[in-house]
């Protein structure tokens, strides 16, 4: 018998870590306590860990490096685009990050220091 | 000779083996847990789609003359279980026909055990969903098929910070000690207190209090005893004072052989949960296209060989999860 649950609706609400991958019971109680999805996601699971990365994250973004991970869904999608890849709106957010990641090796081409390795590809 | 045609032979035999197997279906119906927690419902969906509104639309103030505040549109959760079919044939050769009075015991004795473990088999696939229910992993059920565990959350069927769509509030249904600060405590009366009191505080997504009473004590055989001796003594058990137990009249203890060993092996002996009577049957579900029963042979096969067919239709939901509670306390 198969039973589904809708982890496209979990993931648009940061209820889940990826599509088809439930948090973790610490990585849910990180959440539980405010810490944004997308900085559990990158293993922050204390207040602690969060406010350093949040630092180093607003760090990059200073320096026009934001992290693929905390990019919004839309500019990801511009960014897709402008690499000419061929995507459609209804592609999922992890997909493009995946997908981005993806180019930047293929190109040669350096991610953001945060990207590298990362766990969402 | 004149021929015998199924027809015939149905009338001759079936009888047998409908009664038998409505013998044997009331006895181990008799002895599934499962019913008393799960909603066994009939569906006639062969994907049985659910939504989670708990919470979702409370009670707002009408001032005089105004229209009613429509529900709100925020979409619940989901999930959808899809119907599986689960059967056995139970051959009945024309050796063991024209042989009957030797080899017809053989053939009820068939009819009888694969009877007796079509509902032991249901019954342990419901006993699984609790006792994997602390992990988000899939799992190999009892028919060998990998089966998700989760509720539409997306979190352990068990968990100490459940979520909704509606608002950033958690909700427990992981067994915690409030006296020792412990999660998934062993069976005792104190963690049975604490339960019972998180569970009366439960505030639903919305922040009304909506109290859960957890007055159903489940537990394996190995903890039967324990259960029922903190539950029924007329004094606080353990205990030399003259306190009285207020459990007693609280709490009934519901045994599940099924519980001991989950499929797969592992010993879940040590797992206890909790329920509130009245509303767990909207947390665990199991929907039922056809219900076990068995059917005579449609046609004679060259083989001489008739085939009853014993076979039935479920599947298994988990829906708001807060009407069972469940601690994965390791052995002590």
């Amino acid at each position: 018998m198969r039973s589904e649950i809708d982890y496209h609706k979990l993931y648009n609400e940061g209820r889940c870590k990826e599509i088809g991958i439930s948090w973790s019971e610490k990585e849910a109680v990180a959440r539980s306590v405010g810490i944004p999805a997308e900085f559990v996601r990158e293993g922050c699971l204390t207040m602690e860990a969060y406010e350093k990365r949040k630092a180093e994250v607003e760090g990059l973004v200073a320096k026009g490096k934001k992290p693929l991970l905390h990019m919004k869904k839309a500019e990801l999608y511009a960014q897709a685009q402008e690499m000419g890849l061929q995507v459609t709106e209804e592609v999922p957010r992890a997909t493009l990050i995946s997908m981005i990641s993806q180019q930047h090796n293929l190109s040669g081409s350096t991610l953001p220091a945060s990207d590298e390795g990362s766990t969402e590809s | 000779m004149a021929s015998i045609r199924t027809t015939d032979f149905a009338n001759l035999l079936n009888d047998d083996i409908q009664k038998l197997f409505s013998e044997v279906a009331k006895t181990s119906v008799g002895q599934m847990v499962g019913k008393e927690i799960f909603d066994m419902g009939d569906t006639d969906f062969k994907i049985f789609n659910y939504i989670s509104t708990h919470g979702m639309n409370n009670i707002k103030k009408t001032a005089e003359g105004a229209d009613f505040e429509s529900s709100t549109n925020v979409q619940g959760d989901t999930a959808s279980w899809t119907q599986a079919k689960y059967g056995q044939l139970i051959p009945v050769s024309y050796e063991a026909r024209r042989f009957q009075r030797e080899q017809l015991p053989f053939v009820m004795d068939n009819v009888r055990s694969v009877s007796d473990a079509a509902f032991h088999m249901i019954d342990q696939s419901l006993a699984d969903v609790l006792t994997n229910g602390f992990s988000t992993s899939n799992y190999t059920d009892v028919y060998g098929d990998s089966v998700a565990a989760t509720p539409p959350d997306g979190l352990a069927l068990f968990s100490a910070v459940h979520t909704s769509p509606v608002s950033s509030r958690t909700h427990r249904n992981l067994i915690r000690d409030l006296t020792t600060s412990t999660t998934n405590p062993i069976l005792s009366r104190e963690a049975i207190v604490s339960a019972r009191s998180d569970a009366m505080n439960y505030i639903d997504p919305a922040g009304v209090n909506r109290p859960i009473n957890l007055d159903t004590l489940i537990v394996s055989p190995a903890k039967e005893d324990e259960a029922l001796r903190i539950i029924n003594s007329d004094g606080i058990s353990g205990s030399a004072d003259r306190d009285t137990n207020p459990l007693r009249t609280k709490v009934k203890v519901l045994p599940w052989s099924k519980l001991t060993t989950r499929t797969g092996g592992t010993d879940t002996s040590a797992y206890w949960f909790m329920a509130d009577s009245a509303k767990v049957k909207q947390s665990l579900m199991a929907k039922f296209a056809d219900r076990p029963a068995i059917d005579p042979p449609e046609q004679t096969y060259k083989n001489l060989t008739w085939n009853w067919r014993l076979f039935f239709l479920y599947t298994i939901g988990r829906g708001w999860p807060v009407y069972i509670w469940g601690s994965n306390a390791a052995l002590s």
